[in-house]
């Protein structure tokens, strides 16, 4: 440490002060948002919520505590009659695509290549947030994912904004039902542009995640070596309807 | 044998306090020329401007043919979840834009990205790429990897620091013009906090990542890198995946080098030489993940941002030796020209020249 005199400007020491101290507690504020949950982290919600929410949103458990382990597959298929036929299902003439496998349709293009563009992401980006957040949901509320709601039936058999709602569900559990309900509308909106890409467009689609977990450490050399799969199925649904831009980018 | 009789002073706290009467005055005194005197880290915030600026770049290029469709008005259907988890004006303005808006939109980020790179006027550009650059990002968050949301961080905090100091247009205009630059105080402390900030972020990033890590039973067992690398997702060369699989010695070491290297880092950037082995360890992992993992733009950015641990004295050496080698093999050879601006001397001491080191 050099022992030099230097008269400090005020002006300057007032800069540094506000500014380092500013920097100072915004890196605290990070380590807190993006550390583990501790007392500390749950006295300054939501104020952190508010703050990170945005351009400043960060998570730092890269591929940990548990690294990615599974291969994720977002499947579905599609309904290519008018709603009302489709409706009636294949005994009333309704016309049925064969599953489809979208995630390792895109997955092609990555495979033996670094610089893969993003839309090899997609479905596998829809697949992991539609999973956690199905698995939020109370068992019941699983087993109603799976039925068809069709022809403006709301899913769930109820607008989960309305009075009818609040008074159905506890607070927690009405938020856990609107946070998957907005992934599932993301999930059946992509569906729906898949399906105008596929087959010229579709009046309901059908969704299974699909996920696989790789083999064992121990058994990587047993080529017989299986593992069971897991799924989430989530029933039929009416397509959503985009503007003419969007459908002009997918078709 | 004689004894020495010469009396010894024992070592007291008193005595120390006592001999060291001006530590907390001499300690502020550095602390305020550290952040007043010099830009730090002035090369290696060059190298980090030019090397994340490429790689967004490229970012932005290979992904044109499909940009319209998953950032454009393609991804409308993510409006569900931005609805709750978008960003705020103007980062959503592409939200329901329509094609030509967007083309047009992403081509002047491109331009953006290229004005970034070449360090021209970045005290403009560098806010406005930043706005450019997060609202194509926010359309699609999801499909968003590590280094996206790191970059974006990163351009916040570059917003105060002065990025064109060395090798960008504006120093050479200077330079034509035997101009010199003049440097407000108040610029320069805003300068070395965004530097403060950038190095915080970074040991941020490491430490947590490793962390998170030890707590997972895979990492403790030694065979979590076995399994990314094994899946459809991440092992995108499988012969080159089964290859480092195959031996167990090798996945487990990879595996515990990771950790070790992620939590040490920031502990490791005391000393000169730890902080080197550092730098080597952390620059090995992103070359193996970008390859093995098939993810360059995560491994690039993050390690474009390493490179303001490297001295400005180191900087110069490389600049020095690739000029010399562009010399040997360029047919159209010059008489060796200086390679440092007149005033650099002067104003980069090794020891001040950047932040840690």
């Amino acid at each position: 440490m050099r022992q030099q005199k230097t008269k400090p400007k005020l002006f300057t020491v007032l800069v540094l002060l506000i500014a380092g101290l500013a920097a100072l507690g915004h890196i605290g504020a990070t380590l807190a948002f993006t550390g583990p949950s501790t007392p500390i982290k749950t006295s300054l919600q939501p104020q952190l919520n508010k703050y990170f929410l945005g351009p400043l949103d960060q998570g730092w458990s890269l591929f940990a505590p548990g690294p990615y382990s599974q291969d994720e597959y977002f499947t579905m298929r599609a309904c290519l009659s008018s709603a009302e036929v489709c409706a009636k299902g294949s005994s009333g003439g309704a016309e049925f695509t064969e599953w489809r496998n979208v995630t390792a349709e895109e997955m092609k293009s990555r495979a033996g290549n670094m610089f893969a563009n993003r839309e090899t992401k997609q479905s596998k980006s829809i697949h992991g947030r539609l999973w956690s957040a199905a698995s939020d949901l109370s068992s019941s509320a699983r087993k109603q994912i799976g039925n068809p709601y069709v022809l403006g039936t709301p899913v769930f058999g109820v607008d989960l904004n309305s009075a009818e709602a609040r008074k159905k569900y506890s607070s927690s559990e009405l938020s856990n039902l609107r946070a998957y309900k907005r992934m599932e509308d993301t999930a059946v909106g992509f569906a729906s542009l898949y399906a105008i890409e596929q087959w010229g467009g579709a009046s309901m689609v059908e969704i299974k995640l699909r996920r696989e977990p790789i083999v064992p450490f121990a058994q990587r050399h047993d080529e017989k070596a299986t593992t069971k799969s897991r799924e989430t199925y989530i029933g039929w649904r009416d397509t959503k309807k985009f503007d003419e831009s969007t459908v002009s980018v997918w078709s | 044998m004689e004894l020495n009789e010469q009396p010894v002073e024992s070592p007291s706290i008193r005595a120390w306090i006592a001999k060291n009467k001006s530590f907390g005055s001499d300690a502020l005194s550095w602390i305020y020329r550290w952040f007043t005197e010099n830009r730090n880290a002035s090369y290696g915030l060059a190298v980090m401007r030019i090397a994340s600026g490429l790689f967004i770049l490229g970012w932005l290029l290979f992904n044109i043919p499909v940009a319209a469709k998953i950032w454009g008005p393609g991804s409308a259907y993510l409006e569900p979840y931005r609805s709750v988890l978008g960003y705020k004006w103007p980062l959503d303005i592409l939200r329901d834009a329509g094609v030509g808006f967007f083309v047009f939109w992403y081509t002047v980020a491109i331009l953006l990205a290229i004005l970034f790179v070449a360090g021209w006027q970045t005290r403009i550009i560098t806010p406005l790429f930043f706005i450019f650059y997060t609202a194509i990002n926010a359309q699609n968050t999801p499909i968003s990897d590590g280094g996206n949301y790191f970059i974006r961080i990163m351009l916040i905090y570059l917003i105060f620091a002065d990025l064109s100091k060395r090798w960008s247009v504006d120093s050479w205009l200077r330079q034509r013009k035997g101009k010199k630059k003049r440097e407000f105080e108040v610029v320069t402390v805003l300068h070395n906090i965004a530097l403060c900030l950038v190095v915080a972020q970074l040991c941020l990033v490491y430490l947590e990542a490793g962390l998170y890590k030890v707590q997972g039973d895979l990492w403790q067992n030694g065979t979590a890198m076995y399994y990314p690398v094994s899946s459809e997702a991440y092992g995108i060369f499988p012969w080159l995946s089964g290859l480092i699989t195959a031996n167990s010695w090798i996945v487990s070491l990879i595996t515990y080098v990771t950790v070790v290297a992620q939590i040490a880092f920031p502990f490791m950037l005391f000393h000169k030489i730890s902080r080197r082995i550092a730098l080597v360890m952390i620059l090995g992992m992103h070359i193996g993940i970008a390859v093995v993992m098939g993810l360059p733009f995560f491994s690039g950015i993050m390690a474009s941002a390493d490179a303001v641990l490297v001295s400005s004295t180191t900087w110069i050496i490389i600049q020095k030796w690739l000029v010399a080698r562009w010399n040997s093999i360029s047919p159209f050879k010059k008489s060796p020209q200086p390679v440092q601006e007149p005033d650099e001397i002067a104003d980069d001491e090794p020891e001040k020249a950047s932040a840690i080191v």
